[in-house]
């Protein structure tokens, strides 16, 4: 069963200009934007600042007003009209966000922070709440003797934790991941994946990676979508999109990454990511692809099937190509 | 390499005022580098080595942080002993510095050019000063300098603007530039473009690189040695290629396992347990202690950094005789 | 912030003591025995006849005390400071004002009315006046504002709007045209001054919902199913209050310094009410009495620099940047 199922999900968000606050033009944060999380998968949405790859989350959860779209919820359609009509599923569906600084409210204790939404949900009675919130921090690898300190007097990591526990307090379905260990220590960072992958098998969660790394990516995820300028371009499971890229903004993505391999030295992408507001017409990686032809000037290509995933381009990287172009 | 060093830090050790006291953020670091060669010093957030890079030029924030002891020698001079106007053509003419936030390290309210034209200000130059900055802009890859020359800072992307700082590190020719995490806030496929162009004007010009960054992938592509700092200590100091074959320190050792490895089939991530110490917390011992696997007794004393090997010193009794 | 604590306490026991000042400075006695019976005449009315007097009007302690009947029968015994602070003792020989003397110690003003009594009386006024023209303004601000920054759109435009127009009325102006319509009274005056006081408030309310409403612990709460009013109250609300609370001690000074202002140019509290600026206009026109300016003044600049202490440890322990982060 698929636990979403996003189908041409927009988010725009209007820029206002002039004294009477005119919507002079959009930003196309998501755009036109398809995915689906089946049950027990960990997929992944890689892509650089900008892409729209959180807004996508925040997106599904109601979290921002949706332009248009399809969402389904573990069958269910929501209205994406009416904010309300997230209400039935908010707690199968939880997101942890990046910076575990500002996720937590500075001025609740954590015991607070935990037991809000054991008690909301009728979890726990009032009564027994102090061992649910010890057996929920026992869960992330906390001591509970933890419970009456304020957020400020916990390292990233250990606020991270803290984040998980209060998402996985009401039992949820599903998690959200929006870049949850890029503000941590590398060696926290492990920890982190780790406890998540953890939660993952004991509990069945579906998880939903929101990543600009590609390298975390590879080594958790069953499937990838790669995000551009608010559209996918492409998905794939994670092994072929390893060895096969298919987009050509996907292979320079994986080689522009450095690596402790010193014989592979990272290749340069010419150019930025263009602003979201304007888009020219035409395939919107086209300022940038190495292989853009006139064709490409038109119209975006769509998403279709090609191999074992989805690629948006209209002259696709075969393995071949590849090599072709190595040797050159 | 059997040339004199560059810059030589000595036991450098700063401190900062708290409410709790005086803690010492770094602790005898002490690192060299050699004329033309990128010196990587990779460590995790907290560890010092900003607070190092700051020390070199003395822009410590004054009235907390202060160096307690050490010597950092310029080509023979100790730097940190020099005058204030003294120290002000060391600054930008010698050593040069690279920033992790571009738009936060550029004026706001100033065009590119006159922030780029400031410097001769301070620093005598002989020749044409515009076109100097023009070569050096089409350099790091503007084709059209005048267009920048004109433009403000928030007209630009964070690429961009790194690049300008590039050029404005360039514009004297220092010996040593230091680049403290000059790609962090930009997206890998930026940060690949600014990285070639770094390296590659750092060949051109033959100018030495500190390279201060928590990506120790970089550091691996990028850096000729490196050091690597924890809790205010450098723990292992290396030659790359040996380091990457042969880490020696446990810190070391866990730090490339918790990378997860992209030309791996299926990448492992190892994670350190526990949290790095707050500096508050320092401990006389290895601070690694707490975290290491294979501590021991005489962990509890502080491992000094020993030569081991002709590439490598390092800090852990693992590698000391007992005396 | 030891500084701001101790003036925290300082400032606190005066107020509270002041909120007694009928006990501490009045021309009443605290307690009087007559014929065997006793009597509390600070609290209780007690007529002429009581006491073997013949009118029904309320008992003169003053001249009982004097009185030699009475003092064959009975005592009395008066506050630390004997005087009321409406009392004219015109009954001494000079013209007024005093100087400094055993019975007045700060001496007396122009028409004979104990400075020291005064200065208690007016201080409580001045406190009662500030405090409360802090806490309206403020539960104010904190609504509008409030209101304004989390609903946001058109509401937060039109109400902005009625702000900007509504400041830039001149205050003294309305100050003067209702006082001379209505008769200024304690209550009026407050009224004036909270209409204009909020605003400033509502501006940093305003910035902080605005903020505060897109704090990822607000997305949280959110997706763990609860509800707007929680989210209002509990997760917005407290961390919005910081920069009110900081402000508070600066505000209860610009209070006290408006109402002396206003009492000064004589559009403030009607006489003859104690308050300190109708003192501070007394010592200027008499300056050749200067106990009256100088201890006026003393007072006012005690009382402001108390405030000041509280409101920079305030500051202090509020302050986000003693976080430190080093890399």
């Amino acid at each position: 069963m698929n636990v979403i199922e996003a189908k041409n999900l927009k988010t725009f968000f209007p820029i206002t200009g002039g004294v009477f606050s005119k919507v002079t033009a959009h930003v196309k944060a998501v755009n036109d934007v398809s995915l689906t999380v089946k049950e027990g998968e960990i997929v992944s949405v890689v892509g650089e600042s900008g892409c729209g790859k959180s807004t996508l989350g925040l997106s599904i959860l109601g979290l921002v007003p949706v332009t248009s779209g399809e969402i389904v919820l573990n069958g269910h359609p929501i209205n994406s009209k009416n904010p309300s009509s997230w209400k039935p599923f908010r707690k199968d569906f939880q997101i942890i966000f990046q910076d575990p600084f500002t996720s937590l409210n500075p001025k609740h204790t954590i015991f607070r922070i935990l037991a809000e939404p054991l008690l909301t949900h009728k979890i726990y009675s009032r009564k027994t709440i102090q061992a649910g919130v010890a057996h929920l921090l026992e869960q992330v690898g906390l001591s509970p003797d933890y419970v009456q300190g304020f957020p400020h007097a916990f390292s990233g990591g250990q606020r991270q934790r803290i984040a998980i526990a209060r998402a996985m307090s009401v039992r949820p379905k599903m998690i959200i991941c929006d870049e949850v260990v890029s503000a941590l220590d590398v060696s926290v960072q492990a920890q982190i994946i780790n406890l998540l992958m953890d939660l993952k098998k004991k509990m069945g969660l579906s998880l939903l990676f929101i990543t600009h790394d590609l390298s975390l990516v590879k080594a958790i995820s069953d499937r990838i979508y790669v995000m551009y300028l608010g559209k996918i371009l492409e998905s794939e499971p994670t092994p072929d999109l390893f060895k096969n890229p298919q987009h050509p903004y996907t292979e320079a993505l994986l080689k522009s990454i450095p690596t402790l391999d010193r014989s592979k030295r990272p290749q340069i992408l010419g150019g930025e990511v263009p602003s979201p507001i304007d888009l020219p017409p035409g395939c919107i990686f086209q300022s940038r692809c190495p292989y853009a032809k006139d064709q490409c000037g038109k119209k975006h290509p769509d998403l279709v099937p090609r191999n074992n995933g989805l690629v948006a381009c209209y002259f696709p990287l075969s393995p071949q190509a590849k090599r072709k172009k190595k040797k050159r | 390499m059997n040339k004199k060093p560059l810059l030589e830090v000595e036991n450098l050790t700063v401190c900062f005022k708290t409410e709790e006291g005086t803690v010492e953020v770094t602790d005898h670091v002490s690192f060299e580098i050699m004329p033309g060669e990128i010196f990587g010093l990779v460590g995790e957030s907290g560890c010092g080595k900003t607070v190092t890079a700051l020390a070199l030029l003395k822009l410590l924030p004054a009235p907390i942080a202060g160096i307690a002891a050490g010597r950092v020698m310029l080509q023979g001079t100790d730097i940190l002993s020099l005058p204030p106007e003294k120290m002000r053509h060391v600054r930008g003419k010698a050593i040069s510095m690279i920033f992790q936030e571009p738009a936060a390290a550029l004026n706001p309210l100033l065009n590119v050019k006159s922030q780029l034209m400031e410097c001769f200000d301070y620093h005598p130059f002989a020749g044409d000063k515009e076109r100097r900055v023009r070569e050096l802009l089409q350099r790091v890859g503007f084709p059209d300098p005048q267009r920048i020359f004109a433009s403000f800072p928030h007209e630009l992307s964070g690429g961009m603007l790194q690049r300008v700082m590039i050029a404005m590190a360039l514009i004297m020719r220092p010996e040593l530039i230091i680049a403290d995490e000059p790609t962090t806030a930009l997206d890998v496929t930026v940060q690949a473009q600014i990285m070639e162009l770094l390296v590659e004007m750092q060949k051109e010009l033959k100018t030495s690189i500190l390279l201060i960054t928590h990506n120790l992938n970089l550091i691996a592509q990028y850096a000729n040695r490196l050091a690597v700092m924890y809790a205010g200590r450098i723990v292992e100091k290396s030659d790359l290629d040996t380091f990457l074959q042969n880490p020696l320190h446990p810190y070391s050792h866990g730090l490339l396992n918790a990378l997860p490895d992209l030309n791996a089939e299926q990448p492992q991530l190892k994670a350190i347990p526990g949290q790095v110490p707050q500096p508050k917390d320092y401990e006389p011992g290895c601070r690694f202690r707490e975290r290491c696997t294979r501590a021991f007794e005489r962990c509890i004393h502080k491992p000094d950094l020993l030569r081991v090997n002709t590439a490598q010193e390092v800090a852990c009794f693992l590698y000391t005789k007992e005396t | 912030m030891k500084r701001a604590y101790y003036s925290l306490w300082i400032l606190g026991i005066v107020f509270l003591l002041s909120l007694v000042s009928e006990f501490i400075a009045n021309d009443k006695p605290l307690y009087l025995r007559f014929q065997g019976k006793s009597y509390a005449p600070v609290l209780f009315f007690y007529s002429d006849q009581t006491f073997g007097g013949r009118y029904k009007t309320e008992a003169d302690y003053l001249a009982l005390k004097e009185d030699e009947q009475f003092i064959k029968e009975g005592f009395m015994i008066f506050p630390l400071i004997p005087h009321s602070p409406l009392h004219s003792y015109l009954d001494i020989d000079e013209a007024p004002p005093h100087p400094p003397s055993g019975t007045h110690w700060l001496g007396t003003d122009a028409v004979a009315r104990d400075v020291l009594a005064r200065l208690l009386y007016g201080f409580r006024i001045c406190m009662v006046f500030a405090l409360s023209l802090m806490a309206i303004s403020a539960v104010l601000g904190v609504i509008i504002g409030g209101v304004q920054g989390y609903l946001g759109g058109k509401v937060d435009i039109v109400v902005q709007r009625l702000i900007e127009i509504w400041s830039s009325l001149p205050f003294l102006y309305v100050v003067i045209l209702v006082g001379s319509i209505y008769g200024s009274s304690f209550i009026l005056l407050l009224l004036i001054m909270v209409i204009f006081q909020w605003i400033g408030l509502s501006y940093y309310m305003r910035g902080e919902f605005f903020k505060l409403k897109n704090m990822t612990y607000v997305k949280a709460a959110k997706t763990l199913g609860t509800g707007p009013v929680r989210i209002l109250f509990q997760q917005i609300l407290p961390n919005a209050l910081t920069p009110v609370i900081t402000i508070m001690p600066f505000s209860l000074i610009a209070g006290i310094t408006a109402l002396t202002a206003l009492d000064f140019l004589g559009f403030g509290l009607p006489p003859p009410m104690p308050s300190w600026g109708e003192l501070l206009s007394q010592g200027l026109n008499n300056l050749y009495a200067p106990w009256i300016a100088v201890s006026t003044v003393a007072a006012l600049f005690a009382t402001l620099l108390l405030a000041t202490f509280i409101g920079e440890g305030v500051r202090e322990a509020f302050d986000p940047r003693a976080e430190y982060r080093i890399e």
